[in-house]
């Protein structure tokens, strides 16, 4: 499949547009069919331009030298395309018609890969071909470095996609109240000094950002680096936007520190490791040894997804220990996320081990007999509850141990500066250096919990050896151990 | 490889299993009366709510009598031969 594939799909796409246009201009009026005969062409004209690219980067690499047809069609294309599409917009055609048309050409080519695709699985099923199209597919991953690229390539994506957004966004109405109304809790409880220069002084956010952004209206949280930049910069949408998606920055700060560390660890390993390598590879042996003594050796394909769970968590939770940095745990939109990642991994694992209709029949209560199938459409609802559980029990524990520990400890900074009022200088009373401790041993466990909640989840959707609840109800069942 | 003490796993293993009981057993009822609730004003309905407590509590149930059944399973296995 190259080149000759475009150009097949091209051709049906031209005998479709004639088709399409035609039964727009009888069903929909003259303009209706011109859009889209004008709207496929667009898309036509944009493969054949990709088409010329393609083959001027060919003979580059080949050493030959590049047709003229092609360099024209490059350099004229480019031009040319712009002004047909801008022509198309602003000519008052109808855009749906235009969308139309512009899809035809989508639709051809997944159509005719579903095809081919599909001829290959008959004639490997049918004996007539022994490759299987499993193989087909499967392509030898790109070089580290190559991924490691496209991984930070995809991080720069995702932040400069947060920064536009954030500067495009309108003022977000809650956290632009946010400063003046404000107050930090020592104001509250003494003469208003004491909280105010104090890195780890706690804060009020009267002006709640509402639940959906991960500032609870009326709980004190601790001076953040958003915070602080939304209250210096009240008029600024970006520092506003940033405030309100804190959650979100720290939660990406915790994992590109993650990588960067492990990458840093293993920038050059050696048979004999230094002392970054030796401490990483001794927490993934620890991981590795410890889920599959604890849940079996079928484990060990789960250890990459549970250990780096863990370690995630782990550092989200432990940021909120650091001044001006917040635990991403605390707020509910962070830990929900990891638990839907969590619920579709392992619905994922269920379907991949036992078979589509071995998962369905599972979900069925697995009936063998009459009486069987006869509770089984009130077994489906009790089996669909029980995997709804799953994810809502992890988010709601992890959100609520890390949100109630960081608000204790913001609660006894403001308690611990409204001591150390009666002197002007700006300190306080440091009676939250025990629940710090005690935070950063709660968060190691609550990290644990989590992890081992999620390895459980994943060993209940293995197969077991003599489980006949999983016996042959798949076909496409596959051994635990594959 | 280090090896993991069979006790030491054991005593994870069963924390680990002690942890979903309780989890399952407690947000079972707690998800069901949610999803009821979120029905109920969905649809202007006032029963849906204790429909879905009720299969919240039989969720719960059923899933703890799998895991357990799991576990006897495990238990029952016989252990690897031991390489000669």
């Amino acid at each position: 499949m190259g080149i000759e594939f475009l150009v097949r799909a091209r051709r049906v796409t031209l005998a479709l547009t004639v088709l399409a246009a035609l039964a727009g201009a009888v069903y929909g009026g003259l303009a209706f069919g011109l859009a889209i005969a004008l709207g496929s062409l667009w898309s036509v004209g944009n493969v054949l331009f990709l088409e010329a690219f393609a083959r001027l980067l060919v003979a580059g690499r080949l050493g030959r030298t590049p047709a003229m047809r092609d360099v024209a069609a490059v350099l004229g294309g480019l031009p040319a395309l712009l002004l047909g599409g801008w022509a198309l917009l602003a000519g008052g055609l109808p855009l749906l018609a235009v969308t139309l048309g512009f899809w035809i050409l989508f639709a051809v080519v997944v159509l005719k890969g579903l095809g081919l695709a599909l001829a290959r699985s008959l004639d490997f099923a049918t004996g007539r071909s022994g490759e299987s199209p499993r193989a087909a597919v499967r392509r030898p991953l790109p070089s580290r470095r190559t991924q490691g690229l496209t991984g930070w390539a995809l991080v720069a994506l995702l932040a400069g996609g947060m920064v536009l957004w954030a500067t495009a966004a309108p003022k977000p109405q809650a956290p632009a109240e946010h400063p003046a109304a404000a107050a930090p809790a020592g104001e509250h409880a003494a003469e208003g000094h004491a909280a105010d220069a104090a890195p780890g002084a706690a804060e009020g956010h009267a002006a709640g950002g509402g639940h959906a952004s991960g500032h609870p209206e009326g709980v004190p949280e601790m001076p953040t680096i958003p915070g602080v930049l939304a209250k210096l910069l009240p008029h600024a949408a970006w520092a506003q936007a940033f405030f309100v998606w804190e959650n979100l920055f720290y939660a990406l700060l915790a994992g590109v520190f993650l990588i960067v560390a492990v990458r840093w660890a293993f920038a050059r390993p050696k048979l004999v490791p230094d002392r970054p390598q030796a401490l990483v590879e001794l927490i993934v042996e620890g991981a590795h040894d410890f889920l599959t003594g604890t849940f079996g050796p079928e484990m060990a394909r789960y250890v990459p997804f549970v250990g780096s769970l863990f370690f995630y968590i782990l550092t989200m939770n432990w940021m909120g220990m650091v001044p001006f940095l917040k635990a991403p745990t605390s707020s509910l939109n962070t830990t929900a996320a990891m638990a839907v990642v969590v619920f579709l991994y392992v619905q994922y694992t269920a379907i991949r081990h036992q078979g589509l209709f071995g998962y369905l029949h599972h979900m069925a209560g697995s009936p063998r007999d009459a009486i069987g199938w006869a509770v089984a459409p009130v077994l489906l609802p009790i089996e669909l509850m029980g995997e709804l559980i799953k994810p809502v029990s992890l988010a709601a524990r992890l959100f609520g141990n890390i949100f109630g520990e960081d608000l204790l400890i913001a609660v006894f900074i403001g308690i611990g500066a409204a001591i150390m009022a009666w002197q002007p200088a700006p300190v306080g009373f440091p009676i939250h250096v025990l629940f710090m401790f005690l935070g950063l041993i709660m968060s190691a466990v609550q990290a644990l919990v989590f992890s081992l909640l999620t390895a459980v989840y994943l060993y209940m959707a293995l197969p077991h050896g003599h489980d006949e609840e999983h016996h042959g109800a798949g076909s496409g069942a596959q051994p635990a151990h594959a | 490889m280090a090896k993991v003490p069979s006790e030491w796993a054991e005593n994870w293993r069963t924390l680990g299993l002690g942890l979903t009981l309780l989890t399952l057993l407690v947000a079972g009822p707690i998800v069901g009366y949610l999803i009821g609730d979120w029905l109920d004003r969905k649809l202007g309905t006032d029963w849906l709510t204790w429909v879905c407590l009720l299969i919240g509590f039989a969720a719960a149930g059923r899933q703890i009598y799998l895991l357990a059944r799991r576990i006897q399973r495990d238990l029952d296995r016989p252990p690897p031969d031991p390489k000669p």
